[in-house]
């Protein structure tokens, strides 16, 4: 997505290792930001053959509902396909949401 | 409530205007004495729910914030423009959200649009 406010505002940075994709997100997800991180979920997993997409989210500074369902959906696409969506290190602002959403237990958290 | 220390916030009604809100709350909570967790939920809530005013906004309209003390907390009340004169529908997770990070919290809709009311205590000591 070509939008300078966005890069400044989210970061999505996407590397392949030998364990799947890498996904590091920094910044803050809301519903201006969201796509941005969709978009790029959705590339890496139309790539085909990923059963395992890690996602660090140590540098997120704020997370609301919005943020929260690209998550939601991307794990559901990759758990469809006998795969896995782990959230590395989530932040605070990360944790607090999935506290309060009741989804701490319900997905793969680092 | 103490007019003499609101903060009033007039934006367009797109998202990417959200962090303004959440800044905006961010500053006055923390000029009230709440700690950082307390600023962390309010935010969290005010974004909440001014998304939800805005999946309702038209082109043009904008949003419109008011930031106050109603001792022992704030209140923050929202105001925007809507397509159409259909009730306001909250999903259960921004529902979820709003009931966890706010004492209060209430939406409304009328025939300038749709709004709502947040309130946040501060809590004691």
């Amino acid at each position: 997505m070509d939008d300078p406010e966005n890069e400044e505002v989210l970061s999505v940075v996407v590397v392949a290792t030998a364990d799947g994709p890498a996904v590091t997100v920094s910044g803050e997800l809301d519903p201006h930001t969201a796509a941005q991180l969709q978009e790029a979920l959705n590339e890496v997993l139309a790539a085909g053959g990923v059963t395992r997409v890690v996602l660090d989210l140590s540098g997120i500074r704020f997370i609301d509902s919005s943020g929260l369902r690209v998550l939601l959906a991307a794990n559901e696409s990759l758990m469809r396909a006998g795969g896995q969506l782990t959230l590395r290190a989530p932040s605070a602002a990360v944790m607090r949401l999935l506290e309060i959403t009741d989804l701490v237990d319900r997905l793969d958290v680092e | 409530m103490d007019d003499q220390t609101a903060v009033e916030l007039s934006v367009p009604a797109v998202a990417r205007h959200l962090r303004l809100a959440r800044l905006t709350a961010s500053g006055f909570a923390s000029d009230l004495g709440f700690s950082v967790d307390e600023i962390e939920d309010l935010r969290l809530a005010v974004d909440e729910a001014c998304a939800i005013l805005l999946e309702r906004a038209g082109d043009g309209d904008r949003l419109t914030l008011s930031y106050s003390v109603d001792s022992p907390g704030v209140v923050i009340e929202g105001r925007c423009g809507a397509q159409s004169p259909d009730a306001l529908v909250v999903d259960p997770v921004s529902e979820a959200v709003l009931a966890s990070t706010l004492d209060q919290h209430r939406f409304f809709a009328d025939d300038d649009g749709n709004g709502f009311r947040l309130v946040k205590h501060a809590a004691p000591g």
